[in-house]
């Protein structure tokens, strides 16, 4: 049974980012995305995502243009901008880094 | 980012509405909303990323304000207008004082200019000849450029009134760095004949502050001339009224011995360093050139050497004598008293206003608003009000410092564009306003405290301040009632006064005393003229030669006229023993002293045959007569006396004629002086007018103090109504209760106005207190004159200010014992 929790604190932005890399996504699509690609371990609160969005817009790591979603509805997507691909470049790589040294410490304390 | 945070500023509202709609799409996509009622809070969250979230707290807040401030439009006229009006007194007067003290002086480059004297062996001098100052011009080349400036007091217009005249070089204005406020000014190498320059201060007084009066005509000793520019400069002490060009003086005064004269040290000259130049190198420069023009030029045959000081000690700052200096800062002092009960009555009336709202606050601590966030809002909405004082205040002050400026022929120079001074000054003002008039009674507000402790001890501030105010007032204006009934000792009425400055015509003494005694027979021999007498100084008029004698009459100035025989009888000052003068008096042999003089010396008024003055060394002259008492010349002081000296041959080139003249015959004293000479133009005018001038200034500031006092009193009713009317709100019920128990009228009045006595009696005592203690030393001396201890003054003043208390209670007094107390005791 999928614990559905929300996303670790610190790691929104990065994923939105990086979901966001294989083409343009509305609010509710990238929090499907991300509960989907997390193999429904993860889910995003509206409460997190948009805050996380207007962060985004005010980085200028994304820009948001009115669009119509699959289901007819007029949608705002995100589209990457060339800064935020850098930045999620260097979140990500930030983040293996981080991560593969917490998994080093894990293992050599067992 | 900023930039992005900044793009968004203007722009978010369109912003959230896109976030708004971005999410009610996401929710239809889930499904239908949730948890209704939240996505507000959600959507706020999101916006608050961008961090203007405070911004929009602060416009609730100010809208909030201005909403509350609309529902009680009386408070907030009355509090903006209270504000508004001491702001805008406050801005105009340190307008004034900025003017006047702490602006730096207008000059260009004062640290190489330099002032030129003409000394020898026979004497030191200020001034210099105006051909050695020539030579020094166009001869070497120590200076890059040298400036010549020669006063003279001229007829205006008619030649009814006298102003202060500089004829100058064309390089004046530009040497000193000063610009034309209309017109031009004088430029080197250009042809100015029979044109002149006039200050902004005479233009504003004299011309109507018109701009049209540049290339009029005017009337200077009756002689033609164009006002080629205004000038905004203050230049060397003395004001000035208006400048001429000295390469054409004998235009103005035919045969005028300046540029023929070897002798005379008339002219003021500056001159500019050249650049790296120093002034002892200046010096050193010029004594070869001023040897070699002594050997050419026979008439310097007491071999002068030229001296040289720093220039710029010689420009006055606008305001640099000690009277008006004292004048302005009493008016700075009664601007921020007027202030500070303006402001104490409305921190007295936001408090009541506060405390009618206390409902309002109850229910937002109640909604979880913190303190911190009440007081923000309180804050916020006093400074609403502020800022719409101090908007209102800069109008208000530029108005009267307009006014000021155009009505007192100020001696001072007011800039009525804003500078950073001006506007630290308001911003100043516009703090501690928001202080008093928001922090005090917000505090207050969020303590919910209930007693009216504070607005007593506002009470208490605002009756000091007007008991100061209030015992000013009445003595100035008992002054000023004293000074313009009083008896001078001396008749004007029918005399006027005929002056001219016969030096400038190139007439010596000799010559002089002829045209005065041609002119007295001609005034003798006309039936409208009676009675002349000559003088060299004014009765009423301008000039003052003023000592004391420290040993023998400790305390007194002593006023030194120069007279001939018939001015007692012409002035009607009778002569209490002696005689008057005759021929042979000397000023060295013959003197006439006032009573008073000779009370104070000799502690008798029989001093005829005595030694002038008691003690001393050397020749002392003997007093040949003693006259009444007569206020000739500052007709507000108190310790003043008169000696009197004769006129001698060598004061003909300072003499003054005056003469009674029949049925305002002016024309026939100007026609007299026309036979004796039509080539001199004498400037003519009533003593009445020299009178109407010299209580000008006790008169206004009689009137003046008056005024401030009134509105101070009044200011101060209306916080005292405010306090009871408060007071009485607060204790309703008990009055009720009393009420239904049987309480007497008197004792529920005293219940209502006892809290009243304190504040009212200590506020009045420290307002005395200061004001016998401290103050009136200042008042008591120049200018002012008062008497300190004038009972009707004190009393009156005192009265005013009890009756006012008890009158503003009394209406909301009256109101406490209409209370029913049925209703009372329904109340909460």
């Amino acid at each position: 049974m999928p614990r559905e929790a929300g996303v670790p604190s610190g790691t929104l932005i990065m994923m939105v980012l990086q979901v966001l890399r294989n083409g343009p996504l509305h609010g509710y699509a990238i929090a499907q995305r991300i509960h989907l690609l997390s193999g429904d371990e993860l889910r995003v609160e509206e409460g997190s995502l948009y805050p996380a969005l207007q962060k985004l817009l005010m980085q200028g790591w994304v820009k948001a243009v009115w669009a119509v979603s699959e289901s007819g509805r007029k949608v705002r997507e995100y589209h990457l901008t060339v800064s935020g691909r850098k930045q999620c470049e260097a979140e990500v790589n930030e983040y293996e880094r981080m991560a593969a040294a917490v998994k080093a410490v894990l293992k050599g304390a067992r | 980012m900023i930039w992005r945070r900044l793009y968004y500023l203007p722009r978010r509202s369109k912003f959230e509405r896109e976030l708004a709609e971005a999410m009610s799409a996401h929710q239809e996509e889930m499904g239908g909303p949730r948890g209704v009622g939240n996505t507000l809070r959600l959507r706020e969250e999101a916006a608050d990323i961008w961090g203007w979230g405070w911004l929009e707290e602060w416009k609730q807040d100010v809208t909030h304000g201005v909403r509350v401030f609309r529902r009680s439009p009386s408070f907030t006229i009355t509090a903006v207008a209270v504000l508004a009006l001491g702001i805008g007194l406050n801005l105009a007067l340190f307008q004034i004082l900025n003017g006047a003290f702490i602006a730096p002086l207008k000059l260009r480059d004062p640290e190489t200019l330099v002032r030129l004297f003409q000394n020898s062996k026979f004497g030191f001098s200020s001034g210099v000849n105006y051909n050695v100052a020539q030579f020094i011009k166009t001869e070497t080349d120590v200076f890059t450029g040298v400036v010549f400036e020669q006063r003279a007091q001229m007829g205006w217009r008619d030649t009814a009134e006298q102003v202060a005249v500089r004829f100058v070089s064309a390089n004046y204005f530009d040497e000193f760095g000063a610009s034309a406020s209309f017109g031009r000014l004088f430029h080197d190498g250009e042809d100015a004949r029979a044109s002149i320059v006039v200050s902004e201060e005479f233009w504003r007084s004299h011309l109507a502050g018109d701009p049209a009066a540049v290339g009029s005509k005017v009337f200077l000793n009756g002689r033609p001339a164009t006002i080629a520019g205004i000038a905004s400069f203050y230049g060397v002490r003395n004001s000035t009224s208006i400048w001429a060009p000295i390469e054409n003086i004998e235009y103005f005064y035919p045969g005028s011995p300046l540029k023929s004269d070897w002798h005379s040290r008339n002219v003021d000259v500056y001159a500019r360093l050249r650049p790296g130049g120093s002034l002892d190198a200046a010096k050193q420069a010029l004594i070869t050139p001023i040897a070699e023009l002594g050997k050419v030029r026979p008439e310097l045959e007491d071999q002068p050497w030229i001296d040289l000081s720093s220039g710029a000690n010689h420009f006055r700052r606008p305001v640099d004598d000690l009277e008006t200096a004292i004048a302005i800062s009493l008016l700075m002092g009664i601007a921020v008293l007027v202030f500070s009960i303006a402001c104490a009555n409305l921190a007295s009336l936001m408090v009541s206003h506060l405390s009618a709202r206390a409902a309002e606050f109850q229910m937002r601590a109640n909604l979880g608003a913190g303190r911190a966030r009440v007081l923000r809002q309180l804050l916020t909405e006093s400074s609403v009000l502020v800022a719409a004082g101090l908007i209102g205040g800069w109008f208000a002050g530029y108005a009267a410092a307009t006014l000021i400026a155009a009505n007192t022929g100020a001696p001072f120079e007011i800039s009525l564009t804003p500078d950073w001074r001006l506007a630290a000054g308001a911003s100043a003002i516009g703090w501690l306003a928001l202080l008093i008039v928001g922090l005090v009674p917000a505090l207050r507000t969020i303590r919910g405290e209930n007693k009216n402790r504070m607005q007593r001890v506002l009470v208490g501030v605002q009756v000091t301040s007007s008991c100061v105010l209030l015992l000013t007032a009445g003595m100035l204006a008992r002054k000023f009632q004293d000074v313009a009934t009083a008896d001078l000792g001396f008749q004007f009425e029918d005399i006027a006064v005929l002056e001219v400055s016969l030096s400038q015509y190139g007439i010596k003494p000799a010559a002089a005393a002829n045209y005065w005694a041609a002119l007295r027979d001609n005034v003798a021999s006309d039936p409208r003229l009676r009675g002349v007498a000559l003088a060299t100084t004014v009765p009423l008029g301008g000039s003052l030669n003023e000592g004391s004698f420290d040993r023998d009459a400790p305390g007194l100035k002593v006023v030194r006229m120069t007279v001939d025989a018939p001015f007692f009888s012409l002035f009607q000052i009778p002569l209490l023993s002696g005689r008057t003068f005759q021929a042979g008096d000397t000023r060295e042999n013959a003197v006439i002293v006032s009573r008073r003089l000779a009370e104070r010396m000799y502690g008798s008024p029989n001093v005829v045959g005595k030694a002038f003055p008691k003690s001393g060394e050397g020749p002392r002259a003997t007093i040949i007569g003693v006259a009444a008492d007569a206020k000739l010349l500052k007709i507000t002081a108190t310790n003043t006396a008169e000696s009197y000296s004769p006129m001698m041959p060598d004061n003909m080139n300072d003499a003054l004629l005056m003469a009674r003249v029949d049925n305002n015959h002016l024309d026939a004293l100007r026609a007299a002086a026309n036979r004796v000479n039509p080539a001199i133009t004498p400037a003519v005018h009533w003593m009445r007018d020299d009178f109407e001038s010299r209580i000008l200034a006790p008169k206004l500031m009689g009137f003046g103090a008056v005024a401030v006092g009134l509105l101070a009193l009044s200011l101060t009713s209306l916080g005292i109504s405010a306090l009871v009317a408060y007071s009485v709100s607060l204790r309703t019920r008990e009055i009720g209760i009393r009420m239904a128990l049987g309480a007497r009228a008197e004792s529920v009045l005293w219940l209502i106005v006892r809290g009243l006595t304190w504040p009212v009696v200590i506020g009045a005592s420290i307002g005395a207190f200061a004001v016998l203690g401290g103050l009136s030393t200042v008042l008591q001396g120049e200018p002012f004159f008062v008497d300190s201890s004038d009972p009707l003054a004190i009393a009156g003043a005192l009265t005013a200010l009890i009756v006012a208390a008890l009158g503003a209670s009394l209406g909301p007094a009256a109101r406490a014992l209409r209370i029913d107390p049925s209703t009372a005791l329904r109340e909460q």
